[in-house]
């Protein structure tokens, strides 16, 4: 009886001990509840309640707002949670938040069905908020970057499949597969497409990039798919420099044959025009055609390049970025005087060989009066603007010298690139302190640095953010102007983004295309198209210590510039790899110019003295100069930049109906051909009929005519012979051709 | 005798300055005296009688009145909402005045403030601008004084017990009234009210409501009727009336698709007036649910409708910040209120409905003179992250509660006279779970009340606590 007892007491205690151990064990393996910040976040980043179309849009969707893509964790639990108390989060009948109802569109949602109850995404939220939705206290690890699986993907066939996993690694130092709260796009979804779990599907021939976001980071992979091997031989053309090694091995890789290299004739003109913005003469043409030594086209470019035409033409360039424009009683600081002063610095620099970084290192460094001092134009001439605007001059400093566009940063963080909102305002505090006073002379602006002022506020925390250059995490910390510090950085030879920016613009320039286009949009999310020819070309330049004529000489000299636009089977459908010439209309300046050239009737221009070339003009006007200002109307039509903004896309390339129609019949052609001159002068010294021909189209063309043209124009003019207007009427056709309006 | 004659000569600087500063009080400031100056030095090369830039003058008094070519750059008794101090103080330099050289000193934009708000006196001999003051007198309105003691409205009881729904944790006080006719207090749980007596804590029992999330809650002016607006969010929302006395349900009126923020019965209770999500204030018959009138001025969440305690006026408010104020009976338009420049978080009437005030998002309270829509007394950062609620004592004194979890009390001139927080209250009710910290979740005071015996406030949680602090006489 007694034993009895004793065991049932064992028996009882014992069970209680396993209760007790029980109730411990649950506690032990209670999970977690989810982390706004680490858990909650994310869904909203996934399910795409935080992007620009919806709740992250800045003044939010149907009243409620979240942060563009989370840049403001804080700001979005109070607006979640707190904003309305009860409403959004239910921590009382947790599945009856709103959050849940209109993710799972159980109540109307304009967005619609996001994810299902069962899913992954509704359990994370459904757990926070059983816990009572806290916010996160203490230090949460943050996400310092993220890696993809792959970073190049090769598919042999168009349905090629491959999968990719995201890992985010955490400021901690721990790592976690994020793929399933990752978002992913791909540049080019006819190469190959990317769905919501990361599996890459190639569709069609090429190369693109796909890319996996998370958090603040977006990271790309290569997709090359294949064309068949069969049929494609490698003939490996060559090489002239590095250029065309870095050219062909992607070419080769690709599967893409290059096309020939083009005749004397295009390339005479092609690079006549790239490099001082003009036809060859007929003199130049026929010195060349009768030059039968073996580097004449080394030499052609040597003297070309060598010209002071060449500096200035390069100067206009920089002067059309830099929006050079004069207004006597604008608002701005933008008078004529200092507008001359500056463009004629800047050609200055060019003539003589500055190198580049110098040369933009002097322009940010600058402070002084504005009429005796140009360079400092460059705070008068970017931003037209009665004050400095610091934030703007941020802006236009960064996408005219870095070809990048940090002003989504101004707002949130930038969605498809490094760019953080600290960033930007750090770099705005480089000018946040650029005044402007009077001058000495009449309509003299003096530029200085206000020790006074302050660095830039971030708007997330309303604190300031002392000079930073981009990426780094420092501030510059100096006392006083950080402009100096600016420039050292910018311009030093380890700032790849300048050097690349710098070299990228130059290439696109004789090329037709940048490695990374736009070229002043490069950012991770447009990356280059052939990424070793961008390094290679970068580092060449700092090699040549940014010396933009070597440089040039490099990229004219290489195979890859003297290629014929004619393309191949392989070839025809490639636009980024450089396999063959790009078509360029020329550009509304050159255009005229060269208008002007072949014709030889001048062209006068609104504001400048006769001859002056469009090249070299700016527009000069009285009144106001923010804002567009095309100047004169055949700019207007021929997409000339308006000086509006410094966006690399204000020099328009397409071509339009009204341009046709501009040539077909307005005044520019056609006052130019009856003309006294070109035609009386080639009827006169050439009295055979075909050489009259031959010596329009040299003029006009570059090249003799073939010998079909050449029967079908003499069939035009027989019986007529020593009618000018009939030759007028050739020269017309010739003039409105588009071999004429392009460089080929 | 060096060292004395410096004493005497500072003694002699502070005694001109103390007689500079009195005269200055005395006679105000005015335009020709010390703001023409100022504005001449400062802005007159651009906007003067020659160059008027954005067609703006400021060289003469006709012409800063006019403003410029987008409007009135001064508005009378409001600087804060001025352009001129606006654009003269901003810290955003592409945006301030004057656009180069020297920005104003702090001294030269507070002779403009006080200029503004003291009324745009053109010169001394302009009449001054009239002193405003809250100048309460306590009345009840229908004529009987209720300061002393609680006049005799109903008190539930009896009431049926009420099952309340499972919750996993109190629901946040979204809503909390008092009675002004006796010692009962209305506070919202999920679907359902809760009513209890202020004076001691006893609980009177609750109502149920299973429309949903009860977000407003009213008590008429005889006490007779608890109104209780609110619902489903986005799935459906309606307002009941309830016998106090007996917890009966009378009515229900409006049928919306999103649960009712805001909500009152007029004092004669012939009609009920709700705010929706729907951007619409609608007034609704008691008799027999007719929708009476529409009103659709607003252009986002309405977020407060009140009647004033006479049922002249209705004032009505929402989540950007803008308030009107409408005829009681036939909805005309009467006023617009212009201050907040965030949501309006909530409308109180004085009992002698003279004046309303507003509070919201911004941190800002104002008493509104309904007379004119003169902005009386302002109070810009009252709470700090936002005022959540406000409602008047009946000796027109005013309590408010914000996201900074304070009670703060202003007498009824508007000085604040007290700063109550949670640690010295007590908690009513039963005991929620008061041990329980959450982790993560900080309190916000959500509503406020004072109950008419004049004793104490209470003021409700986001955490469904229900805090008491008493005031003593």
């Amino acid at each position: 009886m007694i034993s009895q007892r004793w065991l049932l007491a064992i028996f009882v205690v014992a069970m209680q001990w396993c209760s007790i151990l029980a109730q411990d064990a649950e506690l032990i393996s209670a999970p977690q509840a989810p982390s706004f910040r680490r858990d909650v976040m994310p869904v909203f980043f996934r399910a795409g309640c935080n992007s620009g179309t919806c709740h992250g849009s800045a003044r939010g969707k149907d009243g409620f707002m979240l942060s563009l893509f989370g840049y403001d964790p804080a700001g979005d639990y109070r607006r979640t949670v707190e904003e309305i108390p009860g409403r959004r989060i239910n921590a009382s009948v947790p599945q009856e938040s709103l959050l849940l109802l209109k993710a799972t569109a159980s109540v109307p949602h304009t967005g619609g069905k996001l994810f299902d109850r069962d899913s992954q995404l509704y359990q994370t939220l459904l757990e926070w908020i059983e816990a009572g939705a806290p916010d996160d206290s203490g230090v949460v690890p943050e996400v310092v970057g993220i890696t993809l699986s792959q970073t190049s993907v090769v598919f042999d066939e168009p349905s090629g499949k491959s999968s990719l996993q995201v890992t985010a690694k955490y400021s901690d130092g721990s790592t976690r597969d994020v793929t399933s709260l990752s978002r992913f796009f791909s540049n080019n979804p006819s190469v190959a497409q990317i769905d919501a779990q990361g599996l890459v599907t190639g569709q069609g021939f090429g190369d693109t990039n796909v890319f996996g976001r998370y958090s603040r980071f977006t990271v790309g992979a290569e997709v090359i798919v294949l064309p068949p091997a069969e049929g494609f031989v490698w003939l490996a053309p060559p090489e002239s420099n590095f250029i065309d090694r870095l050219v062909f091995e992607r070419l080769e890789k690709l599967r893409i044959a290059p096309s020939e290299l083009c005749d004397d004739e295009t390339f005479l003109r092609r690079v006549t025009l790239d490099l001082v913005g003009r036809p060859p003469t007929v003199q130049e043409y026929e010195d060349f055609m009768a030059d039968e030594k073996s580097d004449k086209r080394a030499s052609k470019i040597d003297s070309l390049i060598a010209t002071d035409d060449f500096a200035d033409y390069q100067a206009a360039m920089w002067a059309e970025q830099l929006r050079i424009i004069g207004g006597n009683y604008s608002t701005g600081a933008t008078v004529i005087k200092a507008a001359d002063r500056f463009a004629n610095w800047i050609r200055d620099q060019l003539r003589k060989d500055r190198p580049l970084n110098e040369f933009v290192s002097e322009m940010t460094a600058s402070s002084g009066p504005n009429i005796a001092n140009g360079p400092v134009n460059l705070y008068t001439m970017l931003v037209h603007k009665p004050q400095v605007d610091p934030k703007m001059l941020a802006a236009d400093f960064s996408q005219v010298f870095l070809g990048v566009q940090i002003q989504c940063a101004e707002c949130h963080n930038h969605p498809f690139d490094r760019w953080t909102m600290d960033d930007y305002y750090g770099f705005v505090s480089f000018f946040t302190g650029v005044r402007r006073k009077p001058g000495v002379e009449a309509r003299e602006k003096r530029i200085y640095w206000d020790e006074k002022s302050n660095p830039a506020n971030s708007p997330v925390d309303g604190r300031a953010r002392p000079a930073k250059t981009l990426g780094s995490i420092q501030p510059v910390g100096v006392q006083g102007d950080p402009r100096g510090e600016l420039a050292r950085w910018l311009t030093s030879p380890e700032n790849d983004i300048f050097a690349k920016n710098m070299a990228n613009r130059i290439w696109a320039h004789f090329l037709g295309r940048g490695v990374v286009e736009p070229v002043d949009d490069m950012r991770v999310s447009n990356p280059p198209t052939n990424a070793p020819l961008l390094d290679g070309l970068s580092q060449r330049l700092v090699e040549l210590r940014f010396d933009l004529r070597s440089f040039v000489r490099d990229i004219c000299n290489s195979r890859v510039y003297q290629l014929a636009s004619n393309p191949t089977p392989s070839n025809v459908k490639d636009t980024r790899q450089f396999s063959h010439a790009k078509l360029r209309r020329l550009r509304a300046d050159v255009l005229l110019d060269s208008i002007v050239a072949v014709t030889g009737v001048p062209r006068n221009l609104p504001g400048w003295p006769a001859g002056t070339k469009a090249v070299h003009y700016y527009p000069r006007v009285s009144g106001d100069t923010e804002g567009p200002h095309p100047g004169d109307p055949f700019f207007e039509t021929f997409g000339r930049s308006s000086r509006g903004t410094v966006c690399a896309c204000e020099t328009k390339r397409d071509p339009t109906l009204s341009q046709t129609m501009h040539l077909v019949v307005g005044d520019t052609i056609r006052d130019r051909l009856n003309a006294p001159g070109v035609i009386k002068s080639l009827l006169e010294s050439q009295i055979e009929p075909p050489k009259v021909i031959e010596g329009l189209f040299v003029r006009a063309l570059s090249r003799k005519p073939t010998a079909e043209e050449l029967t079908d124009l003499m069939a035009f003019v027989s019986g007529n012979e020593k009618n000018p207007e009939l030759y007028e009427d050739i020269f017309w056709g010739l003039l409105n051709s588009t071999e004429f309006l392009f460089n080929h | 005798m060096c060292t004395k004659s410096i004493l005497t000569l500072k003694m002699l600087v502070v005694a001109l300055s103390i007689s500079m500063t009195s005269f200055a009080q005395e006679n105000g400031v005015t335009y020709d005296q010390q703001v023409a100056s100022i504005l001449k030095s400062k802005c007159g090369t651009c906007h003067g009688d020659g160059k008027q830039e954005s067609g703006l003058s400021v060289t003469s008094y006709a012409g800063i009145i006019k403003g410029s070519g987008s409007g009135p750059i001064v508005v009378a008794g409001q600087s804060s909402t001025s352009r001129l101090v606006e654009v003269v103080s901003t810290d955003d330099e592409s945006q301030r005045m004057p656009p180069e050289g020297d920005r104003l000193n702090d001294a030269q934009i507070a002779t403009i403030k006080k200029w503004i708000d003291t009324g745009l006196r053109e010169n001394a001999g302009s009449s001054a601008a009239q002193l405003r003051t809250l100048g309460f007198k306590p009345m009840a309105t229908d004529g009987s004084n209720v300061t002393g003691s609680i006049a005799h409205g109903p008190v539930p009881s009896g009431l049926p017990t009420l099952s309340k729904p499972q919750l996993r944790r109190p629901f946040p006080i979204v809503s909390l009234a008092a009675s002004s006719r006796a010692s009962v207090v209305a506070s919202s749980n999920y679907q359902s009210i809760d009513l209890l007596d202020p004076l001691t804590g006893r609980e009177l029992g609750a109502v149920p409501f299973p429309e949903g999330e009860p977000l407003v809650l009213k008590f008429s002016q005889s006490g007779r009727i608890l109104l209780a607006g609110g619902g489903k969010p986005v799935q459906g929302g309606s307002v009941v009336l309830f016998d106090v006395a007996t917890g009966k349900r009378l009515a229900s009126v409006a049928d919306e698709p999103d649960a009712i923020m805001a909500a009152d019965v007029s004092p004669d209770e012939t009609t009920v007036v709700i705010g929706c999500t729907s951007r619409l204030v609608k007034i609704y018959s008691t008799q027999d649910g007719s929708l009476l009138t529409t009103i659709d001025k607003h252009t986002d969440w309405i977020t407060a409708v009140s009647y004033s305690p006479d049922g002249k006026y209705l004032a009505t408010a929402d989540r950007i910040g803008n308030i009107y104020l409408w005829d009681g009976k036939s909805g005309g338009a009467l006023l617009a209120f212009s201050a907040h420049k965030k949501s309006v978080r909530s409308l109180a009437w004085r009992s002698d409905s003279l004046m309303v005030a507003s509070c919201g998002e911004d941190g800002l309270i104002v008493w509104w003179d309904i007379k004119d829509g003169w902005p009386v007394v302002q109070k810009p950062n009252a709470h700090g992250g936002g005022v959540l609620d406000v409602c008047f004592g009946a000796k027109g004194e005013l309590a408010s509660s914000g996201r900074d979890g304070i009670v703060r009390l202003w007498a009824s001139d508007g000085s604040e006279t007290k700063q109550l927080s949670t640690d010295s209250a007590v908690l009513l009710g039963e005991p929620k779970d008061a041990s329980k910290k959450l982790e993560g979740t900080k309190p916000l005071l959500l509503r406020v009340v004072l109950p008419s015996h004049g004793e104490s406030v209470i003021a409700g949680d986001s955490l469904g606590r229900l805090h008491r602090w008493q005031l003593g006489r």
